[in-house]
């Protein structure tokens, strides 16, 4: 038996026997969620089905007056087109919530999801926060959440740890009739993804301040604002691996004089592994063959190469490279030694050393013997040897870049007398990102103006705003564009009578980039509504527009015209009516184009009773178009809804009900169909869904 | 980390750590002080009676009486009271809209009706207000069942037919029919969330008066739609989970745990493109700086985006498939990519934006800090414009001809027209706030959170209409429409 069996046994035993109240602390719930798509194009039909449930069962225990416990077990059943998957999410939420002094929440949730195809995932969220929302002193928020998602392959595939946690601390205060408010924050959020190995981190710190005071028997008031946020993005991560030539650590360096080089202990010889290239080891190799030098490692380690360093007046040791007759003999104890190569050997004049080549050989013990020397040549003395070997290294990749924001703000609000009022706002915004080294900043500024002439006949408000923005690029080449606008408005309103209002408005815009105006255009409207009789309004209006665009060298003028009647010819009936036109003409280099539309839209609801509800709306044009909407409540219990809507080309009707036959049993089911035929497709879309929902 | 922050995450770290040690140690003392002032009120083991009075007919007098007492009666022939102090109904008064009469807790169980008492009458003449002689026994009982339900609220409106309540020219006899709370059709319902009480309100658009409550958890703020299910998500910022309320049948189908984020306000809906019926829900968390997204078949929280400082407003565009989040300390718009739930793009707007409009191809940022509207281009992410307005603008929404409604800090409410042009401002209720449309019947619907109330303001003619009262400190709307 599987568990979902045993959780929806569980359910329906609990729904049924449970005795109402018995289960304050307890709860249960099973859903059904069921959705059937047919589309149909240009006789192609495609079928999309899914199918999930859900089981949860939980329990919510208030311990205390201020500690509740809930904890819940869910599990869901998807089956989408064939592709099945389950998920388990068992979660833990323990909460302390005193009233009106701090509030503490800590929460766990796992959640498991075995797909029928792809690998079982798990995900585990821990969230716990401190809350202390004070009045009169600093509100302080501390919050932590830490989220796995990890499979259970090994070696994983999916490994990731995301830790996110920060404060932030508010206050807020008044003082010499100003109102100041302060508020800092601090985030730290550290994704690590071990699969991937890269590791991001991003601090963030923001603070704000505001500050409001009135003046003038607060006919004035000012208020100023400031702010500055800054993050760091550092993003560490590990390159290919890449082998890496270097010298090896020795443990001993061994000299001795012996022409059977293949048997034989070699002395101590500190000197030839002091890293003094300077000074002599007492080995000169000038005059006598066999010299044997060498060095031990503490373990058996692989060489490809010994510099052999030595010092010498002679100026000519840079032909000599060949006259040694090196060879290269290795030990596993430093006595029984074996002929590992005969080298390749040149002379680097930089760091003064004889440089022998050989195949990588693997050993405790490693010595080079020259079989022979250079005639005439003038003492040569050895005074260091190292072994050379690969070691294999993965670097790390660090991108670290910082972006950071600085604005303030500035606000006037002169009232002197009751019936004017002027505002104005000036605020300034710099941000700058150090990675492409880019920085923009905006600067925004507004009046307005609100005066009531003549209070109910006429009341003007007037407005200007400017927002000019600036944008530098500096990583390759400097670049730097700016761009702005200008809004002017002005609006007259009056409301003579109580069933007539009316208002006329003007606005000029203008658009500019580097200082140069782009397009401006001029907008004049009207207004009016009017109460004709109780259960008829009007309202009508008209609007025109000039556009002229410099970049494109055209001239747009757009007008619009529009009529409203709303009838209410009985307390149960609504209807609108609505019709507009708009026409558009544009000249551009000396062609005309011109475009018109007209809307005229119809829309009726009755609602006899609170039972039953019928809407429809018929649209004449611009494409001709009709749909009803009946709802229909017989009881408490059940709801029905039925929509049918018809155009030119397309028909579309749907149905759907809600019943809930029991309190703790209640069923959605619902019917859409649409279809679109023209001459060239011819289309069908219909999809049925279902939800049942049991719970206690 | 670098090292400059390590003392930075070790004072994080050691601050969670002493909060937790000061939540257990002030547990006890605390415990102690919950016990003693416990007052009795709405809980688990009661339920709420909310009752309302209104109109059903146009008066043409003006009669006035009090009510000195109202009682349910028990089925065993038993009475409960309701009304603790006489209230005055005027006609007049009725006939600006429905009017609250009490709000009272009340023990579960069913009752068979409602019996009101008077204790005076009086109606206006041509020659001064007039004394009416009470029925008899300055009773009248109304009979309707009323069912109250373990943990629940149950609105009853009495409907008054004011012109059928004078016998003889002398006796006041009360034509009153008891309205008890029942379905209507969802295409006609309005959701108010009450985010001091909890409760959200259902007022029936026709009819327009409250028909409805329901009970959710503590502090009901925002609300998003599901409409492929006629569903309601709640966010109760108190209880700090999600209801989820089914609009047919004004019930509470289930409640999701918030197991992320601190002070969460705000929530909206992005319905799934291939199971219409589910998708994602983003809850705005105010006070730590974050979005939880939360998937409705699971219940789970899929993951938290830090957003700006103070985020207050949250909006979705479900064909963009975008969610945008006003900060109003950062003086920020986030713009959220919900294909993978990250942040894509942050716009600096102006001083406190507090609201967010999404228009055509256009997104309307409040900014209450400066008075002024930044438009924001939702295809290139770039500020495209900004409006500047006479008074700090908090909450809005776009309707009836693309126009542009505002409700303003400065209790007030403007109106803007199409071409995005202020036209008119009018006095509103104190603290305007949540905002919802209804085209048919050419309403704008605003909460007053001040004066617990829902304004409806006629669109064309910009003016207050009607005021209906609901629960404490109104928030947010949802209107359904098909």
């Amino acid at each position: 038996m599987t568990i979902r069996a045993l959780f929806l046994i569980m359910m329906l035993a609990l729904c049924f026997f449970l005795p109402p109240g018995a289960s304050a602390d307890m709860y249960g719930q099973a859903d059904v969620n069921y959705q059937k798509t047919n589309t149909t194009s240009n006789s192609r039909s495609t079928e999309t089905t899914s199918l999930i449930n859900s089981y949860t069962l939980g329990v919510n225990k208030a311990i205390t007056n201020t500690i509740n416990i809930s904890a819940d077990a869910r599990i869901t059943d998807t089956d989408i087109d064939g592709k099945k998957s389950q998920t388990m999410y068992p979660m833990v939420t323990l909460s302390y919530a005193p009233p009106s002094m701090y509030y503490f929440n800590f929460s766990y949730t796992r959640t498991d999801v075995s797909p029928s195809e792809g690998d079982r995932l798990s995900t585990t969220n821990l969230n716990t926060a401190f809350s202390l929302p004070l009045e009169r002193y600093p509100s302080l928020n501390v919050f932590m959440n830490r989220t796995t998602n990890q499979d259970y392959l090994d070696p994983h595939k999916v490994d990731r740890v995301t830790v996110s946690y920060g404060l932030n601390s508010s206050y807020g205060l008044t003082l010499l009739e100003t109102d100041a408010g302060f508020n800092y924050s601090f985030n730290n959020q550290t994704t690590d993804d071990k699969v991937g190995q890269i590791k991001t981190e991003v601090p963030t710190h923001s603070a704000t301040m505001n500050l409001s005071r009135p003046f003038l028997d607060r006919k004035l008031r000012a208020g100023a604002n400031a702010g500055y946020n800054w993050s760091e993005f550092t993003t560490t991560s590990l390159g290919a691996p890449t082998r890496f030539e270097q010298a090896l650590p020795r443990n001993t360096g061994l000299f001795v004089t012996n022409a059977t080089p293949l048997v034989g202990a070699l002395t101590a010889t500190p000197a030839l592994i002091d890293n003094n290239t300077a000074v002599s080891a007492g080995i000169d190799i000038s005059t006598t063959a066999y010299r044997n030098v060498g060095f031990s490692f503490i373990a058996a380690q692989a060489v490809h190469k010994i510099n052999l360093y030595v010092t010498t007046a002679d100026p000519s040791i840079g032909t000599y490279a060949n006259s040694f007759g090196f060879q290269l003999y290795t030990s596993a104890d430093g006595t029984s030694w074996t002929l590992a190569a005969t080298p390749t050997v040149t002379y680097d004049s930089v760091f003064s050393r004889f440089v022998m080549s050989f195949s990588e050989a693997t050993a405790m013990y490693f010595k080079i013997v020259n079989t022979a020397f250079p005639t005439g040549a003038m003492a040569i003395n050895v005074t260091e040897i190292e072994g050379m070997g690969y070691i294999t290294s993965t670097p790390t990749l660090v991108t670290k870049y910082s972006v950071s924001r600085q604005f303030a703000g500035l606000s006037l609000n002169y009232a002197p007398v009751e019936r004017v009022n002027a505002s104005y706002n000036l605020n300034y915004d710099h941000s700058a990102q150090e990675l492409n080294d880019t920085s923009s900043s905006t600067m925004t500024q507004a009046l307005n103006l609100n005066v009531t002439a003549l209070p109910q006949y006429l009341t003007i408000n007037g407005g200007y705003a400017n927002t000019s923005s600036s944008s530098t690029q500096t990583t390759t080449t400097q670049t730097s564009t700016e761009s702005g606008t200008d809004t002017y408005t002005l609006s007259l309103a009056s409301a003579p009578l109580p069933t007539l209002n009316a208002s006329m408005n003007f606005g000029h815009f203008v658009n500019s980039v580097n200082g140069a105006a782009t397009s401006s255009t001029n907008n004049y409207g009207t207004a009016m509504f009017m109460n004709l009789y109780r259960g008829i309004d009007v309202g009508v209006g008209s609007s025109m527009s000039t556009t002229e665009s410099k970049a494109s060298n055209s001239t747009t003028d757009a007008t619009n015209h529009y009529l409203n009647l709303n009838l209410t010819p009985w307390k149960t009936m609504k209807v609108l009516l609505s019709t507009s036109m708009a026409d558009s003409s544009t000249e551009s280099a000396g062609q005309s184009t011109s475009t018109s539309s007209r809307s005229t839209t119809a829309s009726a609801s009755y609602t006899p009773t609170r039972k039953i509800y019928l809407s429809a709306t018929m649209t004449i044009e611009p494409v001709q178009s009709n749909s009803f909407v009946l709802t229909w409540v017989p009881s408490t219990a059940l709801q029905g809804n039925v929509r049918y809507g018809f155009g030119q080309d397309s028909t579309n009707m749907g149905a759907t009900l809600n019943w809930t036959p029991l309190t703790r049993f209640s069923v959605i089911a619902g019917y859409n169909r649409t279809e679109t035929s023209s001459a060239a497709s011819d289309n069908q879309t219909s999809s049925f869904y279902a939800r049942a929902s049991l719970r206690f | 980390m670098s090292a400059k922050f390590q003392p930075l995450k070790r004072i994080t770290f050691a601050l969670l750590r002493m909060c937790l040690l000061v939540s257990v140690v002030s547990l006890a003392s605390c415990e102690m002080a919950l016990i003693e002032n416990q007052q009795a009120g709405f809980g688990a083991q009661s339920s709420r009676l909310i009752l309302y009075a209104h109109l059903t007919s146009q008066p043409v007098q003006e009669i006035v009486f009090t009510i000195d007492d109202v009682s349910l009666e028990t089925v065993d022939g038993g009475a409960v009271k309701v009304l603790d102090s006489p209230v005055e109904v005027s006609s007049l008064t009725l006939q600006a809209g429905q009017i609250l009469l009490k709000e009272a807790v009340i023990a579960p169980g069913e009752y068979t009706g409602l019996r009101i008492r008077f204790s005076k009458a009086t109606v206006r003449r041509s020659d001064g207000r007039m004394d009416l002689a009470l029925p008899e026994g300055a009773t009248t009982v109304i009979k309707t069942r009323i069912d109250m339900k373990r943990a629940s609220s149950f609105v009853v409106s009495i409907g008054w037919d004011s012109e059928n309540s004078i016998e003889k020219a002398f006796r006041f006899q009360p034509a009153m029919v008891a309205d008890a709370q029942e379905s209507s059709s969802t295409g006609l319902l309005l959701f108010v969330s009450n985010s001091g009480s909890n409760y959200i309100s259902v007022i029936d658009r026709s009819l327009e008066r409250v028909t409805a409550a329901i009970t959710v958890g503590d502090k009901p703020m925002g609300m998003a739609l599901n409409p492929a299910q006629n569903t309601i998500y709640v966010v109760n910022s108190g209880s700090r989970t999600l209801s989820v309320v089914e609009a047919a049948h004004l019930d509470v189908l289930d409640v999701i745990p918030l197991t992320a984020g601190i002070g969460p306000v705000e929530v909206v809906f992005m319905p799934d493109t291939d199971i219409s019926l589910h998708g994602k829900l983003y809850v705005l968390n105010r006070l730590s700086n974050d979005v939880t997204v939360i998937n409705t078949i699971t219940r789970r929280v899929m993951k938290i985006v830090p957003v700006g400082l103070s985020p207050s407003a949250i909006a979705v565009d479900t064909q963009r498939r975008e969610v945008y989040v006003a900060n109003e300390r950062s003086n920020s718009l986030s713009i959220i990519n919900t294909v993978d739930d990250t942040v894509a793009s942050t716009v600096p707007v102006d001083k406190r934006p507090s609201g967010i409009v999404i228009g055509n191809d256009k997104i309307y940022v409040l900014n209450e800090g400066s008075a002024m509207i930044t438009i924001v281009s939702p295809s290139t992410r770039a500020i495209a414009g900004s409006i500047p307005l006479a008074e700090p603008p908090r909450r809005g929404m776009k309707g009836f001809d693309n126009r542009l409604f505002i409700a303003n800090a400065t209790d007030s409410i403007t109106f803007l027209n199409s071409g995005d042009v202020a036209t008119r401002t009018i006095p509103s209720g104190p603290g305007p706030f949540g905002m919802a449309g209804d085209e048919r019947r050419g309403r704008v619907y605003v909460t007053v959170n001040r004066s617990n109330a829902v304004e409806l303001v006629e669109p064309f003619g910009e003016k207050v209409v009607k005021r209906l009262y609901v629960g404490a400190r109104p928030y947010g709307l949802v209107s359904l429409e098909r």
